[in-house]
């Protein structure tokens, strides 16, 4: 899971080749590597590639502040569930 | 008992258009990017995106050419839906025009604009994801009547911050958006840092549009229950604007016609994107030829003199950052009539379209708007609002520009809004007082300055990063 995390985000959202390779421990708010565009993106991509439906109750910075957060935040959810407010 | 909704005309959409989807090239180009903003602050306790996130996918929303109108919204346009599009006759034969001229006119509905397609939306979409209260800043009022009414409609609070220089020309607005229950400030206030630090360096300041947004963006920021709410720009404010242009194709349909031309005035975009963005899906889908006119303020000309680069949309400096045709974001237009136009920059969607030629740009001195305005008022019994006499006037400009040997030339023009509540300047006109206000030069150097520094330091900043 962390690697398609990882490998999404370094090919669509990393801004500067020189931040690769990108470690699943890095900061992705802080660092700017994932902006509002950034995020809707890897929403989009989530829901796609993991069965699930996102709503805004899901989107907190500490559920997309690393990709070991996203993972953490992924095996939390049953595919196909929706979210509240979705 | 029985059904009591409104019967649903069936010229009313059903669905949003979706230009996104037959041109992705412009998500890009088109969504705000908080990155860039540097210091921007997360809105909402917590929460990553200002807008909920239905909303925020419609500005990203590539897949789907057609993106359904939720129920409970239909309803609501159903109240006053469709609207009419009329055939300016009089107005061709007093010009002796070699067009068909046809007018869509967004002025009947109690709130008096355009504006209301995207309040009601939006405060839909935002009691679902559990809002209370919505806050946002507004030039002429429109907008914020609008948000006051859909709030009221919807059950939250809202709060309006109104530039002052509109709000003292026309203070019945204030008086509508209270009646609909909305608390309403003048702006530049003492409520918020924004409005005090902009009083102490001119306590006569008019206010723009930058700073009303940057006091309800300040307002916004403390409390988890409100959000910000905004009247144009956003791809999904142009997105609900769309059954504009929708009914409008249908309209023309019936007459058998399909226009050359499509204009509307340019504030930061929604009433051109809403007309004009069906017909453009329309046009590419056919083959057709056709001109996309925007006509903006010539006292905020910016899409004619403006910069395509990254810009601020408040005063404040925690909205996002969007590549923009704008003056920069401290540039104080001269007051005009049309505070609707006055905002410093055009929507990034809007400023995408002109920078690869799909938008035609046109500036509209106040004068000659005027002057316009009541030319179509005596042809076809309708007063445009200050804004929606720009349009007018750029079509009066097209028509008389079209060669008499060849074929009429089928205009549509949008009439945004009323003028009813803008009495007050057509009598100044009608009694000469009105002079052509052009940009603020002095200002607009200034400010495109700053302009320009901003985007160095972000390339900078991004080069660091």
């Amino acid at each position: 899971m962390e690697k398609v995390i990882n490998d999404y985000i370094s090919r669509e959202l990393v801004p500067d080749p020189a931040l690769l390779p990108l470690a699943n421990d890095t900061l992705l708010l802080d660092s700017g590597i994932l902006d509002s565009l950034g995020l809707l993106r890897i929403v989009v991509f989530l829901e796609e590639r993991f069965g699930i439906t996102m709503g805004d109750a899901d989107l907190l910075p500490e559920n997309f502040a690393t990709v070991n957060a996203i993972s953490a935040y992924l095996r939390t959810r049953e595919p196909g569930k929706e979210a509240a407010h979705g | 008992m029985g059904d009591n909704r409104v019967p649903r005309d069936p010229q009313l959409p059903t669905h949003w258009f979706n230009i996104l989807h037959d041109r992705p090239q412009y998500v890009t180009s088109a969504v705000s990017r908080s990155r860039l903003a540097g210091e921007a602050k997360v809105a909402g306790q917590g929460a990553l995106l200002q807008q909920p996130l239905a909303l925020a996918r419609q500005s990203v929303n590539t897949a789907d050419r057609f993106i359904p109108i939720p129920e409970e919204i239909l309803d609501l346009y159903a109240l006053y839906r469709p609207t009419p599009l009329r055939r300016a006759a009089r107005l061709e034969e007093r010009l002796g025009a070699n067009a068909r001229i046809y007018y869509k006119y967004e002025g009947a509905n109690l709130t008096g604009s355009h504006k209301l397609n995207t309040a009601l939306a939006q405060a839909y979409y935002y009691s679902r994801a559990d809002v209370k209260h919505l806050v946002t800043g507004t030039a002429a009022g429109q907008w914020g009547t609008a948000l006051a009414y859909a709030c009221q409609v919807i059950n939250l609070r809202c709060t309006v911050f109104m530039v002052r220089s509109t709000l003292r020309q026309k203070p019945i607005r204030g008086d509508m958006m209270r009646l609909f229950g909305a608390v309403v400030h003048e702006s530049p206030s003492d409520l918020t840092e924004v409005g005090r630090q902009v009083l102490k360096d001119n306590p006569e300041a008019t206010g723009t549009q930058a700073v009303a947004n940057g006091e309800a963006l300040e307002l916004v920021v403390d409390d988890s229950d409100a959000r910000f709410a905004v009247g144009s720009g956003e791809n999904s404010v142009l997105l609900h604007q769309t059954v504009i242009g929708q009914e409008a194709i249908s309209q023309l349909a019936e007459l058998g016609e399909f226009p050359d031309c499509v204009i509307a005035s340019m504030g930061a975009g929604s009433n051109f994107g809403g007309i004009a963005l069906p017909f453009l899906g329309a046009a590419d889908e056919s083959g057709r030829s056709l001109r996309l006119v925007a006509v903006e303020s010539a006292a905020c000309p910016k899409l004619t003199r403006g910069r395509y680069m990254y810009d601020l949309s408040d005063a404040l400096g925690t909205s996002p950052v969007t590549k923009v045709y704008s003056l920069g974001s401290t540039y104080v237009p001269p007051p005009v009539y049309a505070g609707g136009l006055r905002h410093h920059s055009a929507g990034p969607l809007a400023s995408a379209m002109h920078a690869d030629g799909t938008l035609e740009p046109m500036d509209v001195d106040q004068l000659t708007s005027f002057r316009a305005g009541l030319l179509f008022c005596e042809s076809e019994g309708i007063l445009p609002a200050p804004e929606a006499a720009h349009a007018v006037a750029g079509m009066l400009d097209i028509v008389s520009r079209h060669p008499r040997q060849e074929s009429p030339i089928v205009v549509l023009v949008n009439i945004s809004g009323h003028g009813l509540l803008d009495l007050g300047a057509y009598s100044r006109f009608a009694a000469g007082q009105i002079e052509p206000v052009h940009a603020d030069e002095t200002s607009l150097s200034q400010s495109l300055s700053a302009l320009e520094a901003f985007n160095q330091s972000i390339t900078e900043s991004v080069q660091a990063t």
